[in-house]
């Protein structure tokens, strides 16, 4: 099974502050609706971590309440050791942020907003300029932000959030409205700001192609459950993670195999191929059983299934 | 440091906005209007050319000299009302419609912070506007030529105006608070309108001095009551009103769920 940290990890308040984000069974219900169901996140310091789920899935409701523009029903959600609900000031401090659509003073300039926020943070003039040069802005300076294009605004919006030089950036669909080229760019921008300055990323998206290239881990966010955190650096893509088995005789193979302890999961096709998700058992203890069983094997394929067939199955996108 | 900060770029967001200007220039509308009354009514000849709005001056006014201007300036500066209630639907409200409003509640800055700067600099503004527009209607007496002018009438007019001029901001911080819990400016322009309405309405039932909206339009003589005194029971009463919106409105935008 692909690893779980967010369920398996123990709490420990000793070492908060070690995690960027940490969330504790966060959850955030509207009446009988429950848009976050007790989340648990860990996020690491200097990590790029992505956050993946479809429409409604719950995704910026946890964000706002990462950013304490929401309260959480239950649980608690912490950055860099502060609690967001109790040390709001002290825990948003370190963050650059962008929630959902890109939004600036439409009667002001670029350079005016990036001025507003440079005084509300408190930073120099100079990380105004940094941020123009990052974000491609110069020659937009002096233009109104209600003229800018949709990408440009979103430019804008994420200079606002690189601005301060923040320790966490936490941008909710950041590649809205870019196009292709731009896509390119703010994900240089941000690998460069990870590695280069050791900025924690956190980052939403739908998007699975931009995820993928981007982050080092993923959460999935389901129905507001985070269902599975996958590591793409070894989990997804590269090593095979489930096996098709054509064999003489497949209903006996599946009890057989079903019985095999540490198997994950096994299921028998429509067209009487099984397919098995092997946890920790080698796929070549699996073929001498049935062999040994007296089950011939046709064929024995390893599939490695990318990020987007791992959504999908996770999410039920094929139904 | 924090405070002088935020204010700086409410006034910066303020300054840098069509309505604000637009919301001046149509209140510097009103003495125009005035001393074109006075004129008119000056003027026979010119009168008899202006028909109908001639007929209205007299309704209105009846004779062209000071003492009457005067007793009518603060009918135009009452309109201050409004135009306060405007302000703030839109210094407060702009962040919602505008969709700042979650950049703004995700700054490191206390929440109460944003409240007291926004209403300060739609305060400082609205002092700005009154007095010009103060400024303008003695000016324009002067310019139309009205006889009967004396110093201790216009003492005693400025201090009608002064007492106007507090009453009206202590009305403040209510439409802030209606755009916080309204997410946008309509609700509290809306109800700047409606609360005019009312006061109207109190300040002719007797309740006048204990409803905010009729104390203003009694001390503009507005309500055609005469400028009474204001007691000290209306002073309480307005002064509850501000600090409870104000207290309101902080709590709004500290601990309800912004989903915008």
């Amino acid at each position: 099974m692909i690893p779980t940290e967010s369920t398996t990890t123990t709490v420990d308040h000793t070492s908060d502050a070690v995690y960027a984000i940490k969330t504790e069974d966060l959850t955030k219900r509207y009446g009988d609706l429950t848009a976050v169901d007790a989340v648990n996140l860990l996020v690491k310091q200097g990590e790029i971590y992505g956050f993946l789920g479809r429409n409604g899935a719950g995704k910026t409701t946890t964000i706002r309440m990462l950013l304490g523009l929401i309260r959480p029903t239950q649980g608690r959600a912490m950055i860099f050791g502060n609690e967001v609900s109790a040390r709001r000031i002290a825990a948003v401090a370190p963050i650059g942020s962008l929630v959902e659509t890109a939004t600036a003073y439409p009667s002001l300039t670029v350079m005016e907003n990036l001025e507003i926020q440079r005084r509300l943070t408190g930073v120099s003039s100079r990380s105004v300029h940094r941020a123009i040069d990052l974000l491609g802005l110069e020659a937009l300076t002096d233009r109104r932000a209600g003229h800018l294009s949709l990408g440009n605004k979103q430019r804008l919006a994420i200079a606002r959030a690189i601005l301060s030089h923040p320790r966490l950036l936490v941008l909710d669909e950041p590649a809205n409205g870019l196009d292709p080229a731009g896509i390119v760019e703010i994900r240089h921008l941000l690998h460069r700001l990870a590695a280069e300055d050791g900025v924690t990323v956190f980052v939403s998206s739908h998007i699975l192609g931009e995820i993928a290239q981007l982050a080092d881990r993923i959460g999935i966010i389901h129905n507001g459950r985070m269902i599975e955190e996958v590591n793409l650096h070894s989990d997804v893509g590269d090593s095979p993670n489930r096996f098709e088995l054509e064999v003489s005789e497949p209903q006996r193979a599946l009890v057989l195999v079903e019985a095999i302890p540490g198997i994950d999961r096994v299921q028998l096709r429509g067209d009487g191929t099984l397919e098995v998700i092997p946890g920790n058992v080698r796929a070549s203890a699996i073929a001498r059983l049935l062999v040994e069983s007296g089950v011939d094997i046709e064929s024995l394929v390893p599939v490695r299934e990318d990020l987007e067939t791992h959504f999908l199955r996770l999410t039920g996108g094929h139904d | 440091m924090t405070f002088f900060h935020v204010l700086t770029t409410e006034f910066l967001k303020l300054r840098r906005t069509k309505i604000t200007w637009i919301l001046g220039a149509t209140y510097c509308v009103g003495p125009l209007m005035l001393s074109l009354m006075m004129l008119i009514l000056k003027n026979p000849d010119l009168a008899r050319k202006m028909g109908l709005l001639a007929t209205k001056a007299e309704l209105m006014a009846g004779t062209a000299d000071w003492p009457t201007y005067l007793s009518l300036v603060p009918m135009i500066l009452m309109a201050g009302m409004i135009v306060l209630g405007i302000v703030e639907a839109f210094v407060f409200g702009r962040e919602y419609a505008e969709g700042t409003a979650k950049n703004m509640l995700t700054l490191p800055i206390s929440r109460g912070t944003f409240v007291a700067a926004k209403l300060l600099v739609a305060a400082v503004w609205f002092i700005a506007m009154y007095g010009i527009v103060y400024v303008e209607s003695i000016v324009l007496g002067f310019l139309v030529g009205l006889p009967g002018f004396s110093t201790h009438l216009l003492i005693e007019n400025a201090v009608i105006a002064g007492r106007l001029a507090w009453q009206v901001l202590l009305l403040g911080s209510v439409p802030a608070w209606i755009a916080i819990i309204g997410r946008g400016y309509l609700a509290p322009v809306g109800f700047a309108v409606f609360a005019l309405l009312l006061g109207n309405l109190f300040a002719h039932t007797g309740w006048g001095p204990w409803f905010p909206w009729s104390i203003v339009l009694l001390t503009s003589d507005a309500a055609g009551q005469g400028n009474p005194t204001i007691g000290v029971g209306s002073v309480v009463v307005l002064l509850v009103l501000l600090t409870g919106c104000a207290i309101g409105a902080f709590i709004s935008l500290d601990r309800a769920d912004n989903t915008q």
